[in-house]
């Protein structure tokens, strides 16, 4: 559904408190209403991702999740409630997401994102938002943004803290790169889709750190779609929790990276 | 040297940052570390042998990753700033 401009302007219109910000505006309003972001992940980060990009306006979302609701994610997961144990993720999540905002678009693929899904569905959308929990299915993102030429967005978390980075080809280093991840065989990291719940020893998660993680990613995306700049510039952000200190890491490229070495014009990027 | 932690490592030190004098390499500010702040610390820069480093840490000497340096052995000079990073993975 296209809103007109007078659901803009109105003063009780969804987008009333922020069309008035300067970085906003009508014409910032029209360029969110018509972005296209996937979303991979709609579980702990994946929760306040999609809900801030809704909230903002944002045109179309896809959202990629092949887990079903379990009673261990409703820590953190605000998407689902106790009633949807069970339920495919995707297929919930688009229902609470079209029900906050009936005015936007929302796909919801309920299957395990691989590189096939990957070729098929990124080069629809501006921005791709990870909100995995493994190795494997980031460096497939990484991949395959990279061959793309679409920026991402990656967070993650553990206890009480966690960190962001942007990734954009031909201006920053690779994710792959950036962890020097480059010598290893990307097969030796399979993607694990298990939601947050990983198979042998679950791994501790926290809401507020999976929400303050998934705002700060959230704010990146709108950051990049409004062209405000990346806030980053390369550098990665580290948050804690306990400490609330917010640290920056810049971290250098590798010129011979095979991902995005050769996009390289600055080495120290 | 400057010597900065980061995410759950801040926990084990009690500090994000702290000034070491002395090590001549990685390998042994990672032996200083592990005496100084004790076996929780030592159990997240340490592998399962006891050897460093953990599986899920980088280390960068200057911004750069020690595994483009001399790995270990990469040779620390008074004004230089270590990062340990810990893989931050969930979601
Ligand atoms: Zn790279």
């Amino acid at each position: 559904m296209i809103l007109p401009d007078s659901e803009f302007k109105g003063t009780d219109g969804f987008y009333a408190r922020q069309v008035i910000l300067p970085e906003i505006g009508l014409q910032g309003q029209a360029r969110l209403q018509q972005s296209r972001v996937l979303v991979i992940g709609a579980g702990g980060l994946g929760s306040p991702i999609l809900m801030a990009l809704a909230g903002a306006g944002i045109g179309h979302l896809t959202l990629v999740d092949q887990d079903t609701v379990s009673a261990s994610n409703l820590n953190r997961q605000f998407l689902y409630t106790a009633a949807d144990i069970g339920q495919p993720k995707a297929t919930i999540a688009r229902e609470r997401l079209l029900a906050y905002h009936p005015d936007i678009e929302v796909v919801a693929l309920d299957q395990t994102f691989t590189t096939e899904l990957a070729r098929h569905v990124i080069p629809d959308h501006d921005l791709v938002v990870a909100a995995v929990d493994n190795r494997g299915a980031r460096r497939l993102i990484n991949r395959a943004c990279y061959q793309l030429g679409k920026p991402w967005i990656d967070g993650g978390v553990r206890g009480f803290s966690g960190s962001v980075a942007v990734y954009r080809p031909g201006e920053t280093a690779c994710y792959d790169c950036r962890f020097d991840l480059v010598e290893e065989d990307p097969m030796a990291a399979p993607v694990v889709e298990t939601g947050a719940d990983l198979p042998a020893a679950p791994i501790g998660a926290l809401g507020v750190t999976a929400s303050v993680i998934g705002s700060l990613e959230a704010d990146l995306a709108l950051c990049l779609l409004l062209g405000l700049g990346d806030p980053l510039q390369g550098e990665m952000l580290y948050y804690h929790g306990r400490t609330l200190d917010f640290q920056r890491v810049p971290i250098a490229a590798r010129p011979d990276c095979p991902i995005c070495g050769h996009h390289q014009t600055d080495p120290t990027r | 040297m400057n010597v900065q932690f980061f995410a759950h490592l801040i926990d084990l030190a009690g500090t994000s940052s702290c000034t070491v004098s002395g090590p001549a390499d990685v390998t042994s500010l990672v032996q200083h570390l592990c005496t100084t702040y004790g076996a929780q610390l030592a159990s997240q820069l340490l592998d399962q042998t006891g050897q460093p480093l953990h599986d899920d840490l980088f280390v960068l000497v200057n911004g750069r990753h020690i595994r483009q340096l001399q790995g270990l052995a990469t040779p620390l000079q008074e004004n230089d700033t270590i990062a340990f990073v810990p893989m931050v993975e969930a979601g």
